[in-house]
């Protein structure tokens, strides 16, 4: 396993528990953690990338305890973190050469080279003279890529790393993650959107309040919501009934009632009937629904 | 491990951050910006600055104006840098790269050190460049690195340390930002000299001016200042370091840095230690010494009548043989010398006697066998070499004061030094006691070690090879150069020996030998007077005989020689005489390149003559000639001012300072001519200089007196009524004052005489006397004599009653009557004038008729001063006749509680009357006092504590109460100074002559406000009737515009923008009726003002001045109440 954490615990300074016994072993290649804001993922991320130290718990990353060998663990990591969005004023390749220095490529020839390569892969090679500040939203994530990428690392961990790109942007964020995967990389990939896991994750887990709800291939987490979710169509005040009680994930209009998408363990009758499940009615069935048994 | 590699490159895009920033970039433009005005100020300009500044003064005045500026700028920038890093998302991702937080750390801090350095380097890159167009290559080049090293880089270093650390603590960039601004203002403003400069980290007050000549003072500790500040600066760096919010790269990579923080921080403070350290080990060993001299004071006692050294210079080191004749004061066993304690005694012999020596630091303690008899001459042979020590130097002079800095170009710091001594330039002048002389150097316990004697001294000196040796008398060179012999044709107080590459320029006028003396490096300077070498001679002789003329001596030497020096060499005012270490006998003794006296700045000085000449003669041009002679004129006149003033603030107390000049001419004509001695009575010699030379204590006149409140002799008094007489003269808080103590004293002392043969007559007799004898001692006893001879009175029952505590009398001064008498052949005009000595104590007064220039007294021989005896409680009218009015009559009080103390009555307030019968001149005792009221009138002066009040100030910050409560305290004298400029928010208290008072003319003044102040006078009336009611003021004394709004009696609008008046506004209030009244000050008189009449029952009358007006400032002075003898 290229990733093995074991027990990992994590309270703040204020007593909050942000991450409780977390056991995971994470293979090679684009692994999805997915969960609601505030499950922990980003204290995981920071925990795995070495800016915070875990309460409890030990992880191993490609073969390096996290806590004892630190910079042998900074070595093999690219790190883009969520809200990649303030620079110091450097220029697009100036930004790039540093943190590709700081990986130890001390050979500024071999360094250009490299950066340039990396400019020319995210698509930034035109924009290089341009002060990173002024990049729009997405050529910003490409260029936090870049950077994490810079150095082929053995384990990129990127941190909700689509929010707030728009769809075109996305889906060639998407692409640039999938190539790295190809490359024997670990990528960990953390986010609250689940088309992000569907379309790039073999393998995931998925955390909630601190804790892990699955782990497993995005298919498995299906699986399991196999028969959980259902289609009605309600009236007014049907409607107002029904959403007190469950997890309602689809509204349209129909006629003078409702056409609805239910999450529930059992049939919430009204007419309902099973509906084939996607990731989302998983991740609600999973935050929203499982949690509560 | 330490990856210098990584540090690089942090540090390389960091630089580029930091140059990017808005911040750094205004700060460089204003930086270069700064550099391009100083150096066209100091350089490029032709005017005003020393010729010695192509040296070492603009690379320290350069890098110290930037050193000020960056310091604050760094707090910003790396503070912010910090702040930053916080908030940036980028720096997270740096986080997570496989660097040390040592490397991180450190790269970012070496890119803040490196931007600022290299910006120091260009700042010292302009300065030279300009040095280099200006001045040529002759320049200090390594000035340039020395200054960098020794400002820049520990400020940087520091200061950039200790704002990460606070930041890093206090995780808030603004609290961090005004902690350390306020720490830069307090070490700028406020710390100074605290702690021999510890504090200081900016290097802003620090003494560290290079001379040209002997290149820096004191540089180990200098240096070893400065490391302190570079240690704890890494220290703290390296404290960064483990304080950083990163995870470590591994669990004990900390702990290395945070034992070498541990270190650095240690080896920071033992710097700082050490610095103090260093100063208190010297102070302690002065303190030593005093001790010593304590301890010897009165034993050992000598007179030396000769003293012939034999100097040779080996190295660094000098090696003296001095063979003295002494005669000891009395019988005794014991002969104590002082000696410098630096040298090391080798051998003493005593031909005839069987002597054992000490020697105790400086002291030299001869016992001998047997007991010597009193002035019986005893000769000592004694050798002695080694380095002078410095601390041997003006012991008499506080701890504090030494390390007060004097500066240069206003804020250059020169390091203050009182001898040099190395194998290429060496100064030992007499304070540094290079050669054995009898006594001890100082004690605070006893006068007896001011007593100084004429010796015959005889010199031979053997320099280092190609160095000049430079002293007094007649010098004679041996045939092939290396040994010169000094005969001085009489004998002198003392020697000083210069030892350097000196150049001579002489010129023989009038048989007396004129020379300039300039150090070898230089170009010759006075070769810009070679065209008129011609005529110089004149100048010098009329420049000689007007000193002569001002003296009413003639210049008691064979030469004369200005000798330059290095520019750290300081001297400091003593109390018993008036004569500075930079005059030394046929010398006087002038910083290198004349450095801080514009006169000797010839190539500058010429420029201004040639512009200002050309200007004044609308555009005539002066002939190169005259500018020449106009420069030469300038620089020989150097000696002729006595001093200058200059004024300060502190705390918002303004003063104004007399500044003595220490190449006043006078002790050559002087001091170093006559000496008076006195075996029982050491005070003899300063009393005799005090009472001849009067003016030493030149009090600076009215306007000096209105600025700082009080006189110097005023505050002199206060002292003397309120402490004894001997603190005064000891403590050196009170140094300032000790000469005006001594001279108010010395007048009592000697008023008697004066009382009876005249002031004048009493002047000349004591200076005929003391000048029988020149280059001898001249008894006291023997002065004392020769008075009695003359006044028939004798005053050595006085030296019994000099200890005794002194009774300061108080006068009331009669306003001064004049009768105009026509007799057959002219008008006569008689002066009356009443003093009333209204306390328990006898005193003196003086009495001055000063005339117009035009005018005269109708008798030239008639004195025109006269002293007046006054018991307690006895009344004197002194009549004189004139054939011209006075225009005034000057009353000095002398030992007197009277403010002022000096009371100038101006005739135009005197009593005039037509008479026909002369009452005969003289002074005659009245049997009533002076009594200047009218009948039935009752007056309230603000000196009546129980009648007169003030409303309490209106305060509400702490900070204000405390500033009045630290002013309240500081003020020992009471009495503040006023200026136009300034604003009284409190009442103030002041005393001038134009204010009412029965001994003390005194009024509070406050600036105008709201009407909220108030002064009040409670009048108690004991008759019901109708009363007018007056207010005593001078209008224009205290109101500058008032003076102007005279012309046109315009109103004024206040800060409100509501209309406000010139006038006072007063309330008068009787059993709670009140009136308002108002006194238009346009239009008030000197004196007494109407405010109105009231009827008033027989209680206490309320008359309240506001401070609500339109004038400058409201004098609240004194209420008069008359009562009408017919409603």
């Amino acid at each position: 396993m290229s990733i093995s954490i074991k027990g990992l615990s994590h309270y703040y300074p204020n007593g909050k528990r942000a991450l409780t016994d977390i056991n995971l072993e994470i293979p090679s290649g684009m692994f999805g953690l997915l969960g609601p804001n505030g499950a922990g993922k980003s204290t995981l991320m920071r925990i795995l990338v070495t800016l915070m130290e875990p309460t409890e718990g030990q992880i191993d990353v490609c073969g390096y305890d996290i806590r004892t060998q630190r910079k042998e663990v900074r070595r093999i990591l690219g790190y883009l973190p969520q809200d990649f969005r303030f620079f110091a004023k450097y220029k697009v390749r100036e930004f790039l050469e540093y943190a590709a220095a700081l990986t130890g490529m001390t050979n500024s020839s071999q360094r250009g080279k490299a950066v340039d390569e990396m400019l020319e892969q995210v698509g930034l090679y035109e924009a290089r003279d341009r002060y990173a500040q002024n990049l729009s939203g997405g050529m910003k994530r490409r260029l936090g890529i870049a950077q994490a990428l810079i150095h082929k690392p053995k384990v990129l961990v990127v941190d909700e790393p689509t929010t707030g790109l728009d769809p075109e942007e996305r889906i060639r964020f998407r692409n640039l993650l999938s190539e790295a995967s190809s490359k024997d990389t670990t990528i960990i990939l953390s986010t609250h959107i689940v088309g992000d896991i569907s379309s790039s994750c073999t393998e995931m887990a998925m955390l909630n309040q601190g804790q892990v709800m699955f782990r497993g291939s995005p298919a498995g987490m299906l699986s399991e919501t196999e028969g959980k979710v259902w289609r009605l169509q309600v009236t007014n005040e049907q409607y107002a009934e029904i959403n007190q009680k469950y997890a309602v994930i689809s509204t349209i209009p129909h006629g003078l009632g409702w056409d609805l998408q239910v999450v529930s363990k059992e049939n919430p009758g009204y007419g309902a009937v099973n509906y084939p499940p996607n990731l989302e009615h998983a991740y609600v069935y999973f935050t929203e629904i499982k949690d509560k048994d | 491990m330490l990856g210098i590699t990584n540090i690089r490159i942090v540090s390389k895009y960091e630089t580029k951050l930091l140059v990017r920033g808005w911040f750094f970039k205004v700060f460089a433009v204003l930086a270069i910006l700064a550099a391009v005005i100083l150096g066209s100020v100091y350089i490029l300009q032709p005017f005003q600055q020393p010729e010695m500044v192509n040296r070492s003064v603009i690379p320290y005045l350069f890098m110290l104006v930037m050193n000020v500026g960056q310091a604050v700028v760094s707090v910003f920038l790396a503070s912010e840098y910090l702040k930053r890093d916080k908030q940036l998302d980028t720096s997270e991702v740096f986080y997570t790269r496989p660097l040390s937080n040592a490397e991180y750390l450190l790269g970012k801090m070496w890119a803040t050190l490196k931007v600022f350095f290299m910006l120091d380097l260009v700042v010292a890159a302009i300065a030279l460049i300009m040095s280099l167009v200006k001045y040529g290559v002759n320049l200090d080049y390594l000035s340039y690195i020395w200054y960098f090293l020794l400002l820049s880089v520990p400020t940087l270093v520091f200061i950039v340390g200790l704002s990460t650390t606070l930041m890093l603590i206090l995780n808030n960039q603004a609290i961090t930002m005004v902690i350390l601004l306020a720490y830069i203002g307090v070490t700028l403003f406020y710390i100074d000299d605290l702690y021999y400069y510890l504090f200081d980290y900016i290097g802003f007050n620090l003494p560290m001016l290079k001379s040209a000549v002997t290149g820096f003072s004191g540089l180990s500790r200098l240096i070893n200042h400065r490391l302190c500040y570079l240690l704890l600066g890494i220290g703290l760096i390296l404290t960064d370091i483990s304080l950083f919010h990163r995870l470590a790269n591994s669990r004990y990579s900390l702990l290395p840095w945070r034992i070498t923080a541990a270190l650095f921080l240690a080896a920071g403070l033992y710097a700082g230690y050490r610095h103090v350290h260093t100063y208190k080990v010297d102070e302690n060993y002065r303190a030593d010494m005093i001790e010593l001299d304590n301890r010897y004071v009165n034993q050992g006692g000598a007179v030396a009548d000769v003293c012939n050294l034999t100097v040779t210079q080996q190295g660094d080191s000098v090696s003296v043989t001095a063979d003295m004749t002494v005669r000891p004061r009395e019988d005794q066993q014991t002969l104590v010398f002082t000696l410098n304690p630096g040298f090391r005694i080798g051998s003493i012999s005593v031909p005839g006697h069987e002597v054992k020596s000490e020697r105790l630091k400086h002291l030299l303690v001869l016992t001998f066998a047997g007991t010597l008899k009193a002035d019986e001459p005893v000769r000592i042979v004694m050798e002695y070499s080694g380095m002078a020590d410095e601390r041997i130097c003006y012991l008499d002079i506080t701890d504090e004061k030494m390390v007060e800095n004097t500066k240069v170009l206003s804020m250059l710091n020169v390091p203050k030094r009182y001898l040099f001594q190395s194998g290429d330039y060496t100064m030992l002048t007499p304070e540094s006691y290079w050669y054995p002389r009898p006594g001890v150097a100082f004690s605070n316990e006893s006068p007896e070690w001011e007593r100084s004697y004429f010796t015959d001294f005889n010199l031979i000196v053997t320099p280092n090879p190609g160095l000049t040796p430079i002293s007094q008398g007649l010098c004679s060179v041996n045939a092939d150069s290396t040994q010169y012999t000094f005969k001085p044709e009489s004998s002198l107080p003392s020697v000083s020996l210069l030892i350097g590459d000196y150049r001579p320029k002489s010129m023989m006028v009038d048989s007396t030998l004129y020379t300039v003396w300039e150090l070898g490096e230089w170009d010759d300077r006075f070769a810009v007077f070679d065209s008129i070498a011609d005529t110089l001679s004149n100048f010098v002789r009329s420049t000689r005989r007007t000193m002569e003329f001002t003296a009413e001596m003639k210049y008691p030497f064979r030469r004369f020689s200005i000798v330059e020096v290095p520019v750290n060499f300081t001297s400091y005012k003593r109390v018993w005489t008036s004569a500075y270490e930079q005059l030394q006998p046929e010398m006087a003794l002038v910083h290198e390149r004349g450095c801080d006296m514009r006169m000797f700045q010839f190539e500058n000085q010429k420029r201004m003559y040639g512009m200002g000449g050309n200007r004044r003669r609308g555009n005539n041009n002066m002939s190169e000639k005259e500018i020449l002679i106009s420069v030469f004129q300038t620089a020989i006149n150097f000696m002729m001012q006595q001093g200058s003033f200059s004024g300060s603030n502190r705390g918002g107390q303004f003063t104004m300072t007399q500044t003595d000049n220490p190449y006043y001419y006078m002790p050559l004509f002087y001091n170093f001519r006559y000496n008076i001695y006195s075996s029982d009575w050491p005070m003899a010699k300063r009393m005799v200089e005090s009472i001849t030379n009067t003016n030493s204590n030149n009090n600076g006149g009215e306007w000096l007196r209105r600025m700082n409140g009080l006189s110097e002799d005023e505050k002199a008094l206060i002292l003397m009524g309120k402490y004894d007489f001997n603190r005064i003269m000891s403590d050196p808080e009170w140094e300032d004052l000790a000469d005006n103590a001594l001279a108010l004293k010395t007048q009592d002392f000697f008023a008697p005489v004066s009382a009876a043969m005249g002031y004048e007559a009493m002047i000349d007799s004591i200076t005929a006397k003391t000048r029988e004898k020149e280059f001898s001692n001249v008894s006291f006893d023997s002065i004392l004599d020769w008075l009695q001879t003359f006044s028939g009175v004798s005053l050595k029952e006085k030296i019994d009653a000099w200890d005794e505590p002194v009774r300061l009398a108080c006068y009331k001064i009669g306003n001064p009557q004049m009768t105009t008498v026509t007799t057959d052949t002219a008008d006569i005009y008689q002066a009356e004038i009443a003093v009333e000595n209204i306390s328990d104590y006898p005193g003196y007064v003086t009495l001055e008729y000063v005339f117009f220039e035009t005018e005269n007294a109708g008798d030239e021989d008639k004195p025109k001063k006269m002293l007046i005896s006054v018991a307690p409680h006895e009344t004197r009218r002194i009549v004189t006749h004139w054939f011209n009015t006075p225009s005034r009559i000057d009353v000095n009080t002398m030992l007197s509680s009277n403010l002022p103390h000096l009371v100038r009555l101006d005739n135009s307030n005197w009593s005039t009357y037509t008479g026909t019968d002369l009452t005969p001149e003289g002074v005659y005792s009245l049997r009533t006092g002076v009594d200047n009221t009218l009948p039935g009138e009752i007056i309230v002066d603000n000196e009546d504590k129980e009648l007169f009040t003030l409303s309490r100030p209106i305060r509400t910050g702490y900070l204000s109460k405390w500033i009045d409560k630290s002013r309240e305290k500081k003020n020992e004298f009471t009495y503040e100074g006023f200026s136009d400029w300034r604003t009284y928010t409190l009442w103030t208290l002041v005393t001038d002559q134009s204010m009412y008072g029965d001994y003390i003319r005194s009024a509070y003044i406050i600036s105008p406000g709201d009407g909220s102040q108030y002064a009040r006078w409670s009048v108690p009336l004991t008759d019901a009737g109708v009363y007018d009611v007056y207010f005593y003021t001078s209008p224009d004394m205290y109101d500058n515009n008032n003076r102007n709004r005279r012309w046109n009696n315009n109103n004024n609008n206040n800060n409100n923008g509501r209309r406000v008046t010139n006038d006072y506004n007063f309330e008068i209030e009787q059993f709670n009726m009140q009136d308002r009244v108002s006194l238009n000050m346009s239009r008030a008189e000197e004196g007494w003002n109407l405010l109105g009449t009231f009827r008033f029952e027989a209680d206490t009358v309320k008359v309240s001045l506001n401070n609500r007006s339109g004038v400058s400032v409201i004098v609240a002075d004194a209420v008069r109440l008359v009562k009408r003898v017919r409603d």
